[in-house]
């Protein structure tokens, strides 16, 4: 990270969220290590890139009120992921409240046009992200946990808070509809 | 349990998944993130009051909304929003304010007659010097009232000989809120728990209120001599981020920041 600020030396065994580290991290701990999780999170959670930085804001604002309360028995990031999807999950509710359409130029994911190369061939990620906006966001967070972030199923279930069977569940369903989400792009070329 | 064991837990990424080489590849190119290096940056001067670091001046945003975008610093930009009304209700809390106005009049003396007459036109009788600041504050803390005081003459003259009705209503309503701000203000050292209900009570009143800033500083000092540093901390961050050119912010990072030095 390009950062002008100098840091103490310190542990960053919880860098790797192993839920090691004895001692509960310091705010500034958890954002030198983890802050390019949360921004990647927040917009692998369908925030907008012109939203990002408020979303991270509240993200840390809301770890400072915790972290004391944060014990370690969970990895560091899948509390923090807790956090991230319930901040994305209150601006998008509000975003909804104020009836405001996602913009196409800053949510790519929320585009209903055809994704396409400059060339006219399907763009695959285009097609992924197209996908994944059509997913509620319990579903799209136990699949971008999952799929991408490399989670074991039973972190997904503690992060998203829900028991195993349902993150199983809402995998199979989050899969199925990407499946067919781009099933149908394909297919409507 | 049985699903452990199921093909579910086989990641689409992985050899032997189901999935098509396609969306494996999309899958892969959704590794590729952008490099956040200068958000990381911009958030961290954000965040500066509760990470324990000194605040860098915000980066500008990818808007161009951040300080000094575009050329323009945050002072000038206030002194062009600022009305006739604003100023003098501003002029008003200067008095309260006073050793941010301190320098400034000691240096600027023929200005400084001519913002007593302007408050006194306004109207509150307490326009007079209030006691003094909650705490000492430098000369270079006079940066922030340094604009408005000095743009008075380009306010004054830029003023319609007579000014609409509207106008004066508008300034009457900043004096009664300039009113409020004071009463808060000269509560903070002694009862900020007090200072803190008028502050609220000026916020729910006038939710958008062009003394804003104003009231922000107050309430940040007010926090601090209560003994809620963390709370402030965290105002101090969203003001930060809403308001990346108000001329009061050094002096409220100052406040917050002040005591843990």
């Amino acid at each position: 990270m390009a950062s002008s600020t100098q840091y103490d030396d310190v542990s960053l065994s919880l860098a790797l969220g192993d839920g090691a580290c004895a001692a509960t991290p310091t705010l500034r701990e958890v954002f030198r290590t983890q802050a390019p999780f949360v921004l990647r999170i927040l917009r692998r959670l369908g925030v907008p890139e012109a939203d990002l930085d408020d979303a991270a804001q509240d993200v840390f604002l809301v770890v400072h009120r915790k972290l004391e309360g944060y014990d370690a028995r969970s990895s560091l990031r899948s509390w923090l992921f807790g956090i991230a999807s319930r901040v994305a999950l209150a601006r998008r509710r509000r975003a909804s409240a104020r009836n405001e359409v996602p913009r196409a130029d800053l949510d790519p994911l929320a585009s209903d046009e055809q994704p396409a190369n400059g060339d006219g061939r399907i763009d695959a990620r285009a097609l992924l992200l197209h996908a994944l906006a059509q997913l509620d966001l319990e579903k799209r967070a136990v699949f971008v946990l999952y799929e991408l972030e490399g989670f074991t199923m039973a972190e997904v279930a503690t992060a998203v808070d829900c028991p195993l069977q349902t993150a199983y569940s809402r995998l199979r369903v989050a899969r199925e509809l990407v499946r067919s989400s781009i099933g149908r792009k394909e297919r409507s070329r | 349990m049985s699903f452990q064991a199921s093909d579910d837990d086989t990641r689409w990424m992985e050899g032997g998944s189901d999935a098509s080489p396609e969306l494996q590849a999309a899958l892969r190119s959704l590794w590729d993130e952008p490099d956040d290096g200068a958000r990381v940056a911009r958030l961290e001067a954000r965040l500066a009051p509760l990470l324990g670091v000194v605040p860098q001046p915000e980066l500008p945003s990818e808007s161009g909304l951040g300080a000094g975008a575009g050329g323009t610093n945050g002072a000038a930009r206030s002194a062009r929003l600022l009305t006739a009304g604003k100023l003098a209700a501003f002029l008003v809390l200067a008095g309260g304010v006073a050793a941010i106005t301190h320098a400034v009049i000691r240096r600027t003396a023929p200005e400084s007659a001519n913002v007593t007459r302007a408050v006194e036109g306004v109207g509150p009788s307490n326009a007079k010097p209030m006691p003094g600041p909650a705490e000492p504050l430098s000369e270079t803390t006079a940066l922030a009232p340094t604009v408005a005081v000095s743009s008075l003459a380009t306010v004054q003259a830029a003023a319609p000989p007579s000014a609409p009705r509207r106008e004066a209503d508008s300034t009457s309503s900043i004096a009664e809120e300039a009113r409020l701000l004071q009463e808060a203000r000269a509560k903070v050292q002694d009862s900020p728990g007090q200072a803190l209900s008028l502050l609220a009570a000026h916020e729910r009143r006038y939710p958008r209120s062009m003394l804003g800033g104003e009231r922000e500083f107050f309430t940040l000092q007010a926090l601090v001599r209560a003994g809620r540093r963390a709370e402030a901390a965290e105002r101090l961050v969203r003001f930060r981020a809403s308001s990346p050119s108000s001329p009061y912010l050094a002096a409220a990072t100052r406040a917050v920041n002040g005591g843990e030095r």
